[in-house]
């Protein structure tokens, strides 16, 4: 029986891949993103109309003779008349300069006929540009552009914004981290802004397939820091691949897929991870009859902070299970049931309810979640043992599948969600949570009791540390003295060697490699990156160690070096020597010391 | 670019433009520069409405050349508007009247106007002529 319910997909590494053979330029440019052009060169009808009508009316108005306030003859200025038109074709309308005669309002009458018309043509040529909807794409494209140009950290391409896709940027922007969002319909990237993220994310709508469109979103820029590519349409998805890796094979690429077909074209593409909600959904059932403590071990670590162990169900690899629903959810699921051993049926929700009598578990994936939710109930009735797990398709109903409490609840895009975000911003304990899917329940249940034994019965926090000087001051400069220090010393907290430790290690990374959980002689090196299970008093012992060269001393020789630095200079002559030959500033001058 | 063995009209009315703006900005140019006599008034007026008409013909080109020929009307119309402005400020305002000092400011800037015009000119030249070569 495998045990390994995703290593079992020999194209998910390794391979071949397609790489590209000659270096392209990103396409970005477009042929009217320029709004002032287009703007100009639609108004120039209007603008030579405007001119002229003003021209001929103020040339004529100053060749014909009048008078001035005393009945002298005097005609008009040019100035003169050009302020008049502008005044009365605008139609302000002050009075006349000087009283008029008959030939003068004769030729101002047909002047305003003609200005008042040149105007309402400019304006409301003008007018109609502005409210145009190319126009107002051009606008916004720019807009977008000129948004996405500014980033000046590293930020993530969101290629499709559905369900899935509001779930990632939710949870980017708890991170704080910038993204970029694309999608092909506008209505769904107008929700961006009544998301109200915090960092006002641009957005764009297009045809996602086309590289300019990517080019335009930030692929081309030198902070870009990965594609997410989680429309709901299989091509797309791989498209934006296929561009994403031979236009800029060093950015990170995490697809979703939906078939296996897809999902093998993706990798073959270079993706860094393909998610397939389907398959995932089926790889977790199947750890979770087949492995149950791996399985009670991996939800429990991945819970909320301070949650109590869920429950364990054994026993449901041996029996019958049904699957109801049609296309590639069902096929997917019954392809990992039964290659896992189980005996499986595929029963079409429109032939009626399915028969549970006799089976173990129930597998309900329609596309509706009413039928889903009433085939499920009704199947619980028939059989109250049976386990069942639910689709659900949309998040509106959550609610009611919570009310019902099912033993397995399969939202494909939550799923997708918590991977995506899962590989950007926790890429560690994700690729622990992979190893623990492929390690047997012996391992889990010695894991499992360590834990509760250090840190209770309630779920551990997680927490990263990396051995660097930004992260572990104190840490780098006892190992850059050439001296050791060990895993089991990180993790005993500030009381000092041969304690109890409040902390579980988890995985070691290092180059490239990890080390589930490390010994505790283990001697870390610079750089190693540790990923901690412990409670929170466990963590602010940690704080203090990583920076603290005085506690690093003590955790790791069992003695207080001299806290002060008057002190520590009285003591230097007579106790230096005794201590290991420790340089002076390791005992007590760095201004780290200062303090403690 | 497609337009065959006819006229491009576009580039006629361009041209007839360019050139007109450039031969009343010359017009009004010419003469003794302390002289409000020499210099009238009304073909400085249409000097400016020509260019403006220039100007506004080469809106939403943006061809490289299309640029350079926005580029220098806008420069013309700008010191010919400038030019009107101080011959208005003088006949209309100051109480000195059109003398010898504000016509001659009317008349350099007028000048300024006209280098961009023939710069203008030369571009319609070497543009018609490098048409011809293809």
């Amino acid at each position: 029986m495998p045990i390994t319910p995703f290593s079992e997909r020999p194209w998910s590494d390794g391979g071949p891949r397609v790489s590209r053979r000659h270096v392209v330029a990103i396409p970005d440019d477009s042929p009217d993103t320029a709004v002032l052009f287009i703007l100009l060169r639609r108004l120039r009808q209007p603008l030579l109309l405007l001119v002229a009508i003003l021209t001929i009316a103020t040339f004529g108005l100053s060749q014909i003779d009048g008078v001035d306030f005393d009945g002298n003859p005097r005609r008009l200025t040019i100035f003169e008349s050009f302020y008049f038109m502008t005044y009365t074709a605008a139609t302000v309308g002050y009075t006349e300069l000087f009283p008029y005669t008959s030939a003068q309002r004769m030729w101002v009458t047909g002047a305003i006929y003609a200005g008042v018309l040149g105007w309402a043509y400019a304006l409301g040529t003008l007018f109609s540009i502005v409210g145009d909807k190319s126009f107002k794409d051009a606008l916004g494209l720019q807009r977008f552009r000129r948004a996405v140009n500014g980033m000046h950290e590293p930020f993530y391409i969101i290629v499709g914004f559905g369900n899935a896709g509001r779930l990632v940027a939710k949870g980017l922007n708890n991170l704080h981290h910038r993204f970029a969002v694309i999608d092909t319909s506008a209505e769904r990237i107008d929700v961006l802004v009544a998301d109200q993220l915090e960092l006002d994310p641009p957005g764009w709508h297009g045809d996602l397939s086309t590289p300019s469109l990517l080019g335009w979103a930030g692929l081309g820029h030198k902070h870009c820091a990965g594609v997410v590519a989680i429309t709901d349409d299989n091509d797309i998805n791989l498209s934006v691949l296929m561009s994403a890796h031979l236009l800029r094979p060093d950015v990170r690429v995490i697809a979703r897929c939906s078939t296996q077909e897809a999902e093998e074209q993706m990798f073959a593409f270079g993706a860094d991870s393909v998610i397939n909600p389907y398959e995932r959904f089926g790889g977790y059932l199947v750890l979770a009859l087949q492995r149950p403590i791996t399985s009670q071990l991996s939800s429990w670590l991945l819970a909320a902070n301070g949650s109590e162990m869920p429950p364990r169900r054994e026993g449901l690899a041996d029996g019958r299970w049904v699957i109801a629903g049609v296309g590639e959810f069902a096929q997917e699921v019954a392809t990992d049931l039964t290659r896992a051993g189980l005996e499986v049926s595929i029963v079409d929700p429109a032939d009626g309810p399915p028969d549970v009598s006799d089976a173990v578990g129930l597998v309900v994936g329609t596309a509706s979640d009413t039928l889903n939710l009433a085939m499920a109930s009704r199947a619980r009735l028939a059989n109250s043992d049976l386990f069942v797990a639910v689709r659900q398709q949309t998040h509106t109903n959550a609610p009611l599948v919570e009310a019902l409490e099912f033993d397995s609840v399969f939202s494909p895009t939550d799923l997708v969600a918590q991977e995506v975000l899962a590989q950007l911003s926790t890429p560690h304990l994700w690729r622990f949570m992979t190893h623990l899917t492929e390690q047997d329940d012996e391992w889990s249940a010695a894991l499992l009791a360590r834990l509760e034994a250090t840190c209770g019965s309630r779920s551990p926090r997680l927490r990263r540390v990396e051995v660097d000087a930004l992260q572990a001051p104190a840490v780098v400069r006892w190992l850059e003295s050439g001296r050791p220090f060990t895993v089991g010393e990180l993790v005993s907290g500030s009381s000092g060697p041969n304690t109890p430790t409040a902390a579980v290690p988890l995985m070691m990374a290092r180059d490239g490699a990890d080390i589930l959980t490390p010994a505790n002689d283990f001697p870390l090196q610079l750089g190693d990156v540790l990923l901690i299970a412990g409670r929170s008093v466990a963590f602010d012992d940690l704080d203090e160690l990583l920076r603290q060269d005085a506690t690093v001393e003590f955790v790791a020789t069992g003695e207080y070096p001299d806290a002060t630095w008057l002190w520590s200079c009285c003591a230097a002559g007579a106790t230096a020597a005794s201590r290991h030959g420790i340089p002076a500033r390791y005992a007590g001058c760095s201004p780290a010391a200062w303090n403690s | 670019m497609g337009y065959g063995p006819g006229v491009n009209l576009e580039k006629v009315v361009f041209g007839f433009f360019v050139l007109l703006a450039a031969t009343l900005n010359f017009g009004y140019f010419y003469g003794d520069i302390r002289d409000p006599e020499v210099h009238s008034a009304y073909e400085l007026y249409l000097a400016v409405v020509v260019n403006v008409v220039a100007t506004i013909l080469k809106f939403g080109d943006r061809t490289q050349m299309g640029a350079i020929y926005l580029a220098t009307s806008l420069v013309a119309s700008l010191q010919l508007i400038a030019a009107a402005a101080v011959h208005i400020h003088a006949t209309e305002v100051s109480t000195m009247g059109l003398d010898a000092h504000a016509i001659s400011s009317v008349v350099s800037l007028c000048g300024g106007a006209l280098l961009a015009n023939v710069v203008s000119v030369i571009l319609l030249v070497i543009e018609t002529s490098s048409f011809r070569h293809r």
